[in-house]
């Protein structure tokens, strides 16, 4: 019910209010289409914001991929999205109150995906989309001279998965058929061994 | 990070069908009259925007929802009193610029609170409000936190009654700004004093005065700029004798958003928020939340 509501609901620039008559109205402005399907291939750079106790794990760095999308007049989107992210490698010490310290490397990776909802805002020649996505990350993970154990990782294998929530924002240039814009994601992890993200954005696609 | 998850999905499904009855509300039927709440406000009750009564912000600002007019928020990972983890608020708009609400998402997990508002100076170019409320935390039905703070927190009560002072200005159509002073009085049954770390970390139900100067852009009709730091000057937690208190390092914050007009009635926020508090709330020092708002 909800969904067809949205569906069926006008744009946002598209309901002019009709305001009394002593009230001042904008010129009347070149309509934007918000309606079609988009598909955009995505470069950007994430960065962890939180660490593990004091394991620091990088999952995010370079990260490529794609996201897909249908948009009503209204604005409102429906998408799906995946991207996979190349993570870094951190030398880390360990400074252990049994036993020896000792020094070692924490490699991290992660591919993501999910469904994503959002709505789209003319903002003069560009389009604002507030972003909603649910999705699941994968994980990959390695320690060099240590043992998950040693680091305090517990006993999950790599690689890890779970689920995240990612609000995010993204500022798009319609042009024609073409269409591009950067943007930003949270990746909110769910699970605790996952480091939640930061990722920017570059878009770059087709609007049908 | 389960209690993340509860929160989120809740939140979620609350703003999906927010969103829905948004939608009713934005379908072509001849809209009601703007109420203006100020006749001194021309420019700003002239026209259809987010400085316009119906549609300016009430968060962290002076103004009040116009009289007979409903306000519902959906949202999740917030950091503030009112918006903490999830926030699935009523408000509803009283004759004389008074408003009230109740957060129903913090009810459900043994939070309470209660709120009223009045925007009691209103003038062109200066507007004041105050806020207050209650604040009533029952731990054992907090089933929300982890473990450790669950444990803890199953044998307190808490009550806080912030009072806030907020002074809102919008000298030019693209600008609005914002100052407010809090004073929280709070007071826990039930604590002991060897738990301070723990409350001083979380800041639940904290003695607290702090400042909190914003500005909000308007870079269209239909899109705000939200920028807001909260700069505690005393934090203290009433545990035990000594009321221990929190240094200014660990309790300030800053919030930067964005807010926008989706559709008629239906307004969208993002925010991103650096502070301390959200390292223990969620993991992570910056860390974003989000917000549908229904007018219908």
């Amino acid at each position: 019910m909800a969904f067809t509501l949205v569906v069926a609901s006008k744009a946002a620039h598209a309901q002019p209010v009709a305001l009394p008559a002593a009230t001042t109205t904008s010129p009347a402005k070149p309509s934007l289409s918000l309606r079609g399907f988009d598909a955009l291939a995505t470069v950007g750079w994430g960065a962890h914001t939180g660490t593990l106790a004091s394991l620091e794990l990088a999952p995010y760095g370079a990260s490529f991929g794609v996201d897909l999308g249908y948009s009503w007049k209204s604005g409102f989107r429906i998408g799906g999205y995946f991207f996979h992210s190349l993570g870094r490698t951190f030398p880390q010490h360990r400074e252990s109150r049994l036993g020896r310290d000792f020094d070692y490397t924490a490699e991290a990776s992660s591919s993501n995906g999910g469904i994503s909802l959002g709505w789209g805002v003319p903002l003069y020649c560009f389009v604002l989309r507030y972003k909603l996505s649910l999705g699941v990350t994968a994980m990959s993970w390695a320690f060099r001279t240590a043992t998950p154990a040693e680091v305090g990782f517990g006993d999950d294998s790599s690689p890890s998965i779970g689920l995240h929530i990612a609000p995010g924002v993204a500022l798009l240039w319609p042009y024609g058929k073409f269409e591009g814009g950067v943007g930003f994601d949270y990746l909110a992890q769910i699970k605790d061994t996952i480091p939640s993200g930061f990722i920017g954005t570059l878009f770059l696609g087709v609007r049908l | 990070m389960s209690r993340l998850f509860v929160c989120a999905t809740f939140a979620f499904a609350a703003s999906v069908s927010a969103v829905g009855h948004a939608a009713d509300a934005a379908a072509p039927e001849p809209p009601a009259a703007v109420p203006a709440s100020s006749a001194t406000k021309p420019d700003a009750a002239a026209v259809s925007d987010l400085q316009s009564p119906a549609e300016v912000n009430t968060r962290y600002s002076a103004y009040t929802l116009p009289a007979n007019q409903w306000g519902i928020n959906a949202g999740a990972l917030g950091m503030g009193d009112g918006d903490v983890f999830a926030l699935l608020s009523v408000a509803y708009g009283l004759p004389a610029r008074v408003q009230l609400n109740m957060n129903l998402a913090h009810a459900g997990v043994g939070l309470l609170n209660v709120g009223a508002a009045w925007h009691f100076i209103d003038t062109r170019y200066f507007d004041l409000g105050i806020r207050s409320g209650v604040w009533y935390g029952h731990g054992e039905w907090f089933w929300i936190a982890n473990p450790l703070a669950k444990k803890l927190l199953a044998k307190i009560d808490y009550v806080k009654v912030p009072i806030e002072l907020t002074a809102s200005s919008m000298p030019t159509r693209w600008l609005e700004l914002d100052l407010a002073a809090q004073y929280n009085w709070a007071k826990m049954f039930g604590a002991s004093s060897n738990d301070d770390s723990l409350f001083s970390k979380s800041q639940i139900s904290t003695i607290q005065f702090f400042l909190r100067p914003g500005m909000r852009f308007f870079i269209s009709d239909n899109t705000a700029l939200e920028l807001f730091v909260k700069l505690p000057l005393y934090t203290a937690v009433p545990v035990g004798e000594r009321n221990p208190t929190i240094p200014f390092k660990d309790t300030w914050w800053f919030e930067g958003g964005l807010r926008s007009r989706l559709a008629r009635g239906l307004y969208g926020n993002v925010r991103l928020n650096y502070a301390s508090i959200s390292d223990w709330l969620y993991g992570a020092r910056l860390y974003p939340a989000f917000e549908i708002e229904v007018r219908p």
